[in-house]
């Protein structure tokens, strides 16, 4: 039962596909982003450091400023 | 429009890296022109009730982008990844009929903003028309605000047949408001700035740092409410890596600056709408300028949310296969209805249902960040979100994930504990923490430890 709450995608894959009926299309878009690697990445470094600096720092340094006026 | 276009404009179906063709430029004004409308104005009118000019922006700035990091985590990485909308983002954390939870609150959201909006493109169409001349004698704006209104849906139902590529093409035309709108502060601000420096807000408290967090807690709940929109728009984005910065800057930063002119306005002139005081300002033609601003910004606004709404009603199974006219047509009519049969009942009240909008977002998007970052480790089965039934990984008990829901529960109890969001009455440590931080971090540890509390006890 644990993986019914954190399941993991190496798991899903095991999963019959033919139980699963999912439309032919859709079917087919979900083989394509499977099998591509840009799909497997989400942020680089560079993201999290544009992440941190525009959501964190910038944040905080306006906080600081903003109180100390 | 080809199929496979087609496919990926209007469908709620994972898009293919050959589909997801807009760039970061196209990207970013397509967010701008989503994020920057009427609502900035209210956003900056409600911060200048307890901040003056210069703290109240540093505050609202940082609130924005600290709401925009937020929801960008939760739902940017799997969107970006693999194309979905922010509704399919959720289902590994709700589960296959949970994501109703996300549906319902998306549909909420959308419907009262962009009736907001609408009516307020009505009686922007109907104030121009009086400044025109072209109001006819006899004739009430009353009476001109639901034909508008249903003037501004029918514009909408035709720019959106083309999907997103009508998102597109009302993005580049209507992006040029946002540098009106800079225009329009910069007048206030070169007019007014000896009034606006030494202005007092009009309901601060006496505890500064009450009103300060206020401010900041003001640009983070405006922000979080446009988690649906951040999906429908990176989803057509290549890679989440390319979404980072048209999401933080082209959406994050124009809210905060429209918002100032909220924030002067209500300062100085104790009016937030544009329309209002540019013709004390700078006359007739000023006026006219505002009026035709207004009306384009809440029109791009609308039409990038009547569709996030549509692609996220694609997920539910009676609408898979419903042509996207009358998709369209669906989302489109509750809209159309509150702007026709009860606009002033609904403006009265539209403080009353924003508040509790904003209060699920915060939870929602905790939930997600530790789903996502935590738990999963990044790793989500696309197979497992189109899964329908019980049979898929995120099928959890009946479709509901208990976990999520209990978490989601308990992180709106924090948010209102901490923050009544009618009256403003507030407990500690809100003015130290807000209410949306610890009501985001509250529903992501509650969800953690729900989940893995779950997995210990499931195995023994």
């Amino acid at each position: 039962m644990r993986r019914r709450f954190t399941e993991t995608a190496d798991q899903d894959r095991k999963e019959p596909r033919e139980a699963q009926r999912l439309p032919p299309e859709l079917e087919r878009r979900i083989d394509v982003l499977e099998g591509d690697a840009a799909a497997r990445r989400d942020f680089d470094p560079r993201s999290w450091l544009w992440l941190i600096l525009l959501g964190v720092v910038l944040p905080v340094v306006l906080l600081i400023l903003g109180w100390s006026l | 429009m080809s199929r496979q276009q087609s496919i990926a404009d209007e469908s709620a179906w994972p898009l293919l890296p050959a589909e997801r063709n807009w760039g970061s430029w196209r990207l970013a004004i397509a967010l701008a022109t989503a994020a920057a409308a009427t609502w900035c104005y209210l956003i900056g009118e409600y911060v200048g009730y307890y901040l003056g000019f210069l703290r109240g922006a540093a505050a609202l700035s940082a609130g924005c982008m600290i709401g925009m990091l937020l929801v960008f985590l939760a739902a940017g990485p799997v969107c970006a990844r693999y194309g979905v909308d922010s509704i399919a983002s959720t289902k590994p954390q709700l589960g296959t009929r949970g994501w109703v939870v996300a549906a319902v609150m998306q549909l909420v959201s959308i419907i009262g903003w962009n009736s907001l909006l609408l009516i307020f493109f009505a009686k922007s169409a109907t104030q121009l028309l009086s400044v025109l001349g072209l109001l006819p004698e006899g004739i009430s704006g009353r009476q001109i605000v639901p034909g508008a209104t249903f003037f501004a849906c029918t514009l909408i139902y035709v720019a959106l047949l083309r999907g997103a590529t009508g998102v597109a093409i009302i993005s580049k035309i209507l992006v040029a408001h946002v540098l009106i709108g800079l225009w329009m502060l910069w007048l206030l601000l070169s007019h007014r700035w000896p009034e606006l420096a030494v202005a007092k807000p009009a309901l601060a408290r006496p505890d500064p740092l009450w009103n300060y967090t206020t401010g900041v807690e003001l640009g983070i709940s405006a922000t979080l409410s446009w988690w649906p929109y951040v999906g429908a728009m990176i989803r057509m984005a290549p890679d989440a890596r390319r979404a980072v910065l048209p999401v933080m800057l082209g959406m994050g930063a124009p809210v905060p600056l429209l918002s100032l002119i909220g924030l002067a306005g209500v300062l100085v002139l104790k009016s937030s709408d544009p329309a209002e005081w540019l013709r004390a300002v700078g006359g007739t033609r000023y006026a006219i300028l505002a009026l035709v601003f207004v009306g384009a910004a809440n029109f791009g606004t609308a039409t990038a949310g009547i569709y996030s709404s549509a692609i996220g009603l694609r997920n539910f199974a009676s609408m898979e296969r419903m042509p996207w006219s009358m998709l369209l047509l669906v989302t489109i009519a509750p809209v159309a209805l509150v702007g026709i049969l009860i606009p002033e009942l609904f403006f009265a009240k539209f403080g009353t249902f924003l508040a509790f909008i904003g209060v699920g977002f915060a939870p929602l998007c905790g939930i997600q960040i530790a789903d996502y970052f935590v738990l999963r480790r990044r790793r989500v089965s696309i197979r497992g979100i189109y899964t329908p039934g019980s049979r898929g990984p995120y099928a959890y008990t009946y479709g509901f994930n208990p976990c999520a829901l209990v978490a989601l529960i308990v992180g709106c109890a924090i948010y209102v504990v901490l923050l009544n969001p009618l009256s403003f009455d507030s407990r500690g440590p809100y003015e130290y923490a807000t209410a949306s931080l610890p009501a985001t971090l509250g529903a992501g540890l509650v969800y953690l430890v729900a989940s893995r509390f779950a997995g210990r006890a499931a195995r023994g």
